[in-house]
């Protein structure tokens, strides 16, 4: 239902998650995500233009990677596209708070640098 | 043939292939239906008249494309028996093949049947024994077959093939077939050719014999003539104008009249005419003409036009240089000239001469005194006791004497006289006396000149003439007249010395040596000059005979002058001069008694007075008999005439012996001095030779003429018209019956009247011919000269009294039997008869022509046998051929049934009719029936009652059914015919008129399968042995048709039952949804398929709906397609989702053994929400008709058949058919056509929904539409299921069961995704409600009820533009808002809708969510 895309850019992990995410397959995702992340990362760059669903399991599991990732000293940021159904339960759940968000992949990536 | 043993008996050979000589009959394989339709297509083609040449490649191609055999030839057997190659393909040509040799062409005419060979199967070796040269290749198989004439092989044909093969029996029959045909079409060209020189014969025998045809148009009087007629007449060709008038001005002046009357009483009494008249030439000269005339009349009876022969007298008369009756004409005006009567009374002493009397001894008329002295002053005086002795016998005796002696001419010549007396009364004594020496003279001299001329060439002369015993010459021929350069006149009384100064001495010593001597002097060389060619010299040979008087004495010589200039041609001719002159002169001295005049005189009351011997011969009555008869007594049709002399040709028969005899006849009268008439004389020639080689040229001309007719003969009435009356006052004709040919009887008679009887007596009492072909012991005609009555009844069959009468009254009294016969096959036999009509009898000398008549006739009928033949072979040929087109075409038994008792008429049968049994066994009905009778087709009318007859009825088709024996009637008793007829007590009257009947059994494989009746109406043909082969061949080839019919028809019938039983009777109404469905099976040429269809409902509410098609047909496709609905039920009960379901199928289908692979499609629906999920197994997608007419395939879902393949993969997929929309599942029979590809179909099955969309219509009217439009008013060529399914246009709710497990989230987003989507939703609504529905369902699956499965429900409702929406479950949880927990769920749902409500109970929890989808969340 949902695949990762892995690429390694340097220090810096891109996973483009495609499909939908709901509480069947939450904890699969989340292996995917976090799988691909070593101690030589510095950044975690997940993809959400590709997904189609997410929901509040989904975006618990975001959570969990975020804090993860915070308490390693590594960085995690969000691909999310303006006006999707993603972005507006990212909005709702106050994620965009807590992890920054960029439009595009090279956005995040030059964020990173 | 010599070699005719069985194979094995040949000499073994070491090196010989398998030598294999096919037996059975040819119709013992049944050949393919092309190859049937080829040979007939050859044979078409022979009939067709086509030259050898093209028939023969013809042949070959048809043998190289049948057989596949690369080399084809056709020899010939030529006189000498070795074969010649006369067309061949792929062979060397010139081939010539010894009669002995040991190759396979040459077997097979030894064996007079088929050879096969292969070679050998040991190696490649050399091939086949051969007589054919290859071009290129090496026989290694080859197969013969005899091309056969009527009565003699015409040769072989024979094909090769390169590769070592075996020739099937199929293949000796095409080949056979082919030979067969080859040999119809020569033996028909044969008979063509041999017809075309006949013609040309008779036409030449036309020309020859002076002879031409005429047809006279009364109507139009338009005269038509043959070329020859023309020449006859003196006409160019082409000149003749063509009137009556035309012709009546070419005859010669005097007969006009004569020819004008004779053809106006034809014409009044339209009988035949015969007449005698002179013509005129346009060069002057006059030909005598014998023409004859014969009515033509059309069926109606009345006159079309004469046809008639005419033939010229003179030209043959001319052409033999002296024509017998010519010359008896010349010679009987010489005779009366030279022949007087007397009378004498004793008692008064007075005598009563004739002036030809007088003028005989030279006195001058009316110069006799009437005494005796006077009487006998003429007479030598050493010859006076001569004629006194024969008096006064006579006087003592029979009264009558006949005495020769000489008188001397008052011009000083002695002459013999014959003279013959009769005594009338005591001392008184009638008599004529005839000048007998120059008649018989130049009578026999001119007969030996004649003879001798005719046996030279004209242009060596032999002089031929009479000397007196004064050495004067009484007679010369021209020859002889030409040698003394001299006119023959006026040799008369000249001396020999006088005429022929140079030569004259030594042919008077001559002369008188044999006068001295009475020896002959033979081939005495003469030489000197002639008076005709003075100068020059010229060497004759001179012959003298002397010529004997009755008294012994020698009376004169007869000598022969032939020129010997060119000697060997003189010896050549003297020898054959001697020979007939000695013969003749061998017989002067009885020529008196036996030469060729009848003499006879009668008084003034016409009674006879005297005759001689020979008159007596020709009448047949003895001389004293005949006195004082009249002598139309004596001669029938004959009176004394009354005036002057005249010349009649008489057809005359005697009373007495019935010879028929012909004569010339001359009257004379006889008058007394004073001129006062006596009575008449009459001198009668027979010339009943002559007529009769007339008649015979005429009748055999007139046979010949209908030989020309190359058309097959319609009237034998006409053919037997032929013999009469000229040669028979009846005949009759009975050709022997063939196949397909009734025994025919034809008649004519010289009475029309009798005819009609003779025709009507012989249907009522069919003669036995064999009684008639036992007393003809071998192949000659039999003559019965004399035919009592107890013989005339001999040939009664019967003990019919009435039969016995006629033919006693109207029976032949002399009959020639000629039995017909050709290559040893009899063809009948014909009767040749007189009767009391003409009292005539037969003769030996009458065979000759009865032969040759009959072998006309033999012609004749062998020509319409060979015609029939033909037209009975092509006739089979074209039936089988069109059976073959029938057993192409139909499936359906009754059509075929139908169509074989339609295709044998009319050329086999008039009516044709198939029983089969019934199903009880006990009858036979009538299943099918065709005739040429309307009337007949309409009696048996067996859509409205059966036509029956009990299995142990008398009824042909009952008793062959039962004994499984062909049956043949050729004549229809009438008590079978009765039994034929349709049991309906009230119809028994009107019997179908069958006058022939064959009854065969159609074999099926089980026993068999009915009878096949074939009828023939009418008398004019009927079935015969033969036709039972016939018969059989036809129902071998309709039996298999007829058995593939029924068994295929019965194996539908329980395939289709066995369906219908399978499918849903009735489908179930569901709430909320409506459904249709449709199942139409494929057209009847197509086996039952496996298409099937179900929907019933689930528990819980939904309905699950299934379609499928398993591939292959019949009865194991059925009751698969029964194993795979009764599985689908299982599982889906079982709460599988569709996608589960088809794998579980397929590991099912996978495991059995035997299983077809099966197309099927599951849809379960939702009928509140009208979400249906989807899963299909190779089947064609389904159609969803929108509300707007759109119509939308659904290409997900697919995944492979079931069977395909193992551990195949199903995906379930969702789509929501809203209120008032349209679900469509089919098979794919709907879409599918032959030769298109299938995306075609399904575009005209979408295009179909959507028109069908613009009118209003019920679901039921819906499918009849979809249909009807898809399949474009065709029968379905497959089957075809169709199911609709349509939510109820009130209920748009969503209603979904689901499983507390989380991979059902997915399926409730697209679920319910698809309903918002309908009801009009945004996209953004759609998500945020989704997000929503699926937050508090997770709720509900991760803590309703724990671990294990559990349930729970979503359903849905619109209000207006408002979404309420429902997730129920039956456990019992909290909300425990926890900072990670599922509170966030339930606060996100919060947000995305207008309100959520908790409604949690001890039954279970329902959470309630809303949204204003106008409005803005």
């Amino acid at each position: 239902m949902a695949e990762v895309d892995v690429q390694q850019r340097g220090a810096v992990v891109v996973v483009r998650l495609i499909g939908e995410v709901d509480l069947s397959n939450v904890e699969t995702v989340r292996t995917g995500l976090l799988d691909p992340v070593g101690h030589e990362t510095e950044s975690l760059i997940i993809d959400l233009g590709d997904t189609r669903y997410l929901d509040s399991t989904g975006i618990r599991m975001l959570f969990d990677v975020a804090l993860r990732l915070h308490a390693r000293r590594q960085n995690l940021r969000l691909v999310v596209s303006d006006e999707t159904i993603v972005r507006r339960v990212l909005v709702l759940t106050k994620l965009d708070q807590s992890v920054p968000f960029d439009r595009s992949v090279d956005a995040a990536l030059a964020a990173c640098e | 043939m010599s070699g005719a043993g069985p194979p094995g008996s040949e000499p073994a050979s070491g090196r010989r292939p398998s030598t294999r000589v096919p037996n059975g009959p040819a119709d013992a394989t049944q050949l393919r239906e092309t190859e049937i339709a080829t040979v007939a297509d050859l044979g078409r083609l022979a009939l067709s008249g086509v030259d050898a040449d093209e028939l023969f490649s013809r042949a070959m191609e048809v043998v190289t494309t049948l057989l596949d055999a690369e080399h084809v030839g056709v020899f010939a057997l030529a006189p000498d028996d070795r074969l010649r190659l006369v067309a061949g393909l792929g062979l060397a040509t010139d081939t010539v093949i010894d009669p002995d040799a040991d190759v396979i062409e040459a077997e097979s005419v030894r064996r007079d049947e088929p050879v096969v060979v292969t070679a050998g199967a040991g190696g490649v070796g050399p091939g086949v024994a051969i007589g054919a040269q290859l071009l290129g290749g090496v026989a290694q198989a080859a197969l013969t077959a005899i091309i056969r004439l009527p009565g003699c092989p015409f040769g072989v044909i024979a094909a090769y093939s390169d590769e070592r093969r075996a020739f099937t029996d199929d293949d000796v029959v095409v080949l056979r077939s082919v030979a067969n045909i080859l040999g119809a079409a020569i033996a028909r060209t044969r008979t063509e050719d041999e017809l075309r020189e006949r013609d040309i014969e008779s036409r030449l025998a036309f020309g020859a014999a002076g002879m031409g045809v005429w047809h006279w148009s009364p109507a139009s009087g338009s005269v038509r003539w043959s070329p020859e007629l023309e020449t006859l007449f003196g006409f160019a060709p082409g000149t003749f104008d063509g009137t009556f008038d035309g012709f009546v001005a070419a005859i010669h002046p005097d007969d006009r009249d004569a020819a004008r009357r004779t053809v106006e009483r034809a014409t009044a009494t339209e009988r035949d005419f015969s007449m005698e008249h002179r013509v005129v030439r346009p060069d002057g000269s006059v030909r005598w003409i014998e023409g004859r005339g014969s009515p033509v009349r059309d069926a109606a009876g009345a006159i079309v036009q004469w046809v008639g022969i005419s033939i010229d007298i003179t030209a043959r008369v001319e052409a033999e240089a002296r024509n017998q009756a010519r010359e008896i004409e010349s010679r009987l005006a010489f005779a009366a000239a030279r022949m007087g009567s007397w009378r004498w009374n004793a008692d008064r002493r007075e005598g009563v001469w004739s002036p030809e009397l007088e003028t005989l001894v030279g006195l001058a008329p009316g110069s006799y005194d009437g005494t005796w002295e006077g009487f006998v002053a003429p007479i030598l005086v050493e010859d006076h006791p001569l004629l006194i002795k024969a008096v006064v016998a006579a006087d003592r005796g029979d009264g009558e004497f006949s005495v020769r002696y000489r008188i001397a001419h008052s011009d000083g010549s002695i002459r013999w006289v014959e003279t013959r007396g009769r005594r009338l009364a005591p001392g008184d004594w009638i008599g004529v006396t005839l000048d007998v020496t120059e008649l018989t003279m130049a009578e026999e001299a001119h007969r030996a000149s004649e003879a001798i001329l005719r046996a030279t060439s004209d242009s060596a002369p032999v002089g031929l003439a009479f000397v007196d015993p004064d050495l004067a010459f009484v007679w010369v021929n021209d020859q002889q007249a030409e040698i003394d350069g001299i006119a023959v006149a006026e040799h008369g009384g000249r001396k020999v010395a006088e005429v022929l100064p140079r030569l004259g001495d030594a042919i008077a010593d001559n002369v008188r040596s044999t006068l001295a001597s009475g020896e002959r002097i033979l081939g005495v060389a003469l030489e000197g000059e002639t008076p005709a060619h003075p100068g020059v010299i010229r060497s004759f040979e001179h012959s003298c005979y002397p010529v004997h008087g009755e008294s012994g004495a020698v009376i004169g010589v007869g000598m022969v002058v032939v020129e010997t200039t060119v000697r060997r041609e003189g010896e050549r001719q003297l020898a054959d001069a001697h020979a007939r002159l000695e013969e003749t002169v061998g017989r002067l001295d009885t020529l008196l008694e036996n030469g060729p005049f009848g003499f006879a005189f009668f008084d003034l009351d016409q009674a006879a007075v005297g005759l001689n011997e020979r008159f007596a011969e020709m009448t047949g009555r003895p001389v004293d008999e005949s006195l004082d008869r009249r002598l139309d007594e004596l001669v029938p049709g004959l009176a004394v005439a009354a005036g002057d002399r005249s010349v009649e040709v008489g057809g005359v028969n005697s009373a007495v012996t019935g010879a028929e005899r012909h004569w010339l006849v001359e009257q004379y009268p006889v008058r007394s001095a004073a001129g006062r008439p006596l009575g008449m004389g009459v001198v009668a020639v027979d010339i009943t030779e002559q007529k009769r080689r007339e008649r015979a040229a005429l009748l055999i001309g007139v046979a010949n003429a209908m030989l020309a007719d190359s058309d097959p003969v319609q009237d034998w009435d006409r053919v037997t018209q032929v013999a009469v009356p000229e040669f028979a006052d009846f005949c009759v004709l009975y050709i022997s019956p063939r196949a397909g040919l009734p025994r025919r009887f034809a008649a004519a008679h010289v009475d029309p009247a009798k005819q009609a009887l003779l025709i009507g007596a012989e249907q009522r009492w069919p003669t036995d011919v064999d009684r008639i072909r036992a007393a003809i012991p071998g192949p000659d005609p039999v003559l019965v000269a004399e035919v009592d009555v107890p013989q005339r009844v001999a040939f009664v069959s019967s003990d019919d009294q009435e039969e016995r009468a006629f033919a006693e009254a109207h029976g032949a009294r002399s009959v020639i039997l000629v039995p017909l016969q050709r290559a040893g096959r009899d063809l009948g036999v014909a009767v040749f008869a007189c009767t009391e009509e003409s009292g005539r009898r037969y003769h030996e000398g009458d065979l000759d022509l009865a032969r040759q008549l009959g072998q006309r006739f033999e012609q004749l009928i062998e020509n319409t046998y060979l015609a029939h033949d033909a037209e009975r072979a092509r006739a089979r040929l074209s039936v089988l051929a069109g059976i073959s087109d029938i057993l192409a075409v139909d499936l359906d038994s009754q059509a075929r049934l139908d169509a074989i008792v339609q295709v044998v008429l009319p050329s086999v049968a008039d009516a044709c009719a198939i029983y089969r049994p019934t199903d009880d066994g006990r009858s036979v009905r009538l299943a099918a029936f065709a005739s040429t009778d309307a009337e007949a087709v309409d009696y048996y009318d067996l859509d409205e009652r059966p036509t029956l007859h009990a299995i142990d009825s008398p009824a042909p088709p009952a008793v062959v059914m039962r004994t499984g024996e062909p049956l043949l009637f050729e004549h229809m008793p009438f008590d079978v015919l009765a039994s034929l007829a349709e049991p309906d007590e009230s119809r028994q009257g009107r019997a179908v008129e069958i006058q022939s009947l064959v009854v065969a059994p159609l074999p099926g494989p089980d026993g068999l399968l009915g009878v096949i009746a074939f009828g023939l109406r009418g008398t004019d043909r009927h079935y015969e042995s033969e036709d039972l082969v016939l018969a059989g061949e036809i129902a071998r080839r309709v039996a298999p048709a007829i058995d593939n019919a029924l068994q295929f028809e019965q194996q539908y019938a329980t395939a289709s039952a066995l369906q219908l039983a399978l499918l849903p009777e009735r489908l179930d109404a569901m709430t909320g949804m409506e459904i249709a469905a449709r199942y139409l099976p494929g057209a009847v040429d197509v086996q039952v398929g496996g298409d099937w269809y179900d929907a019933f409902e689930l528990p819980g509410g939904s309905l699950l709906v299934a379609i499928g098609d398993v591939v292959g047909h019949g009865i194991s496709a059925a009751t698969w397609m029964g194993n795979l609905r009764t599985l689908v039920r299982y599982c889906a009960f079982d709460g599988q989702d569709p996608a589960t379901l088809l794998a579980r199928l397929n590991s099912y289908c996978m495991a059995s053994a035997g299983a077809d692979m099966a197309t099927v499609l599951v849809g379960v629906i939702d009928p509140l929400s009208g979400v249906v999920t989807l899963a299909s197994a190779g089947h064609p997608p389904p159609l969803v008709q929108r509300v707007d007419g759109s119509v939308h395939v659904v290409w997900e879902g697919r995944g492979p058949p079931l069977g395909a393949t193992s551990g195949a993969r199903f995906e379930s997929i969702d789509i929501v058919v809203a209120a008032g929309e349209t679900l469509v599942f089919y098979t794919d029979g709907l879409v599918e056509r032959r030769g298109e590809p299938f995306d075609a179909g399904l575009d005209r099955l979408a295009a179909s929904a959507t028109v069908g969309r613009r009118e209003p219509r019920t679901l039921e009217e819906f499918a009849d539409w979809l249909i009807a439009d898809a399949l474009g008013g065709q029968p379905a060529s497959d089957d075809v299921a169709l199911l609709l399914l349509r939510p109820d246009s009130p209920s748009g709710d969503l209603r979904m069961a689901l499983r507390t497990d989380a991979t059902e989230l997915a399926r409730l987003r697209r679920v319910a995704g698809e309903w918002l989507r309908v009801h009009g939703a945004r996209p953004e609504e759609i998500g945020e409600l989704l997000l929503a529905v699926n937050e508090v369902a997770a709720n509900a699956i991760e803590h309703a009820y724990g671990p294990g499965d559990g349930e729970f429900s979503v359903a849905g409702t619109m209000s207006g533009t408002t979404v309420t929406m429902l997730v129920t479950d039956a456990g019992h949880w909290r909300e425990r808002p926890r900072p990670t927990g599922r509170g966030r769920g339930l606060a996100i749902a919060r947000q995305l809708v207008d309100h959520l409500l908790i409604d949690s109970t001890d039954a279970g929890t329902t959470v309630r969510l809303r949204r204003d989808l106008a409005g803005e969340s």
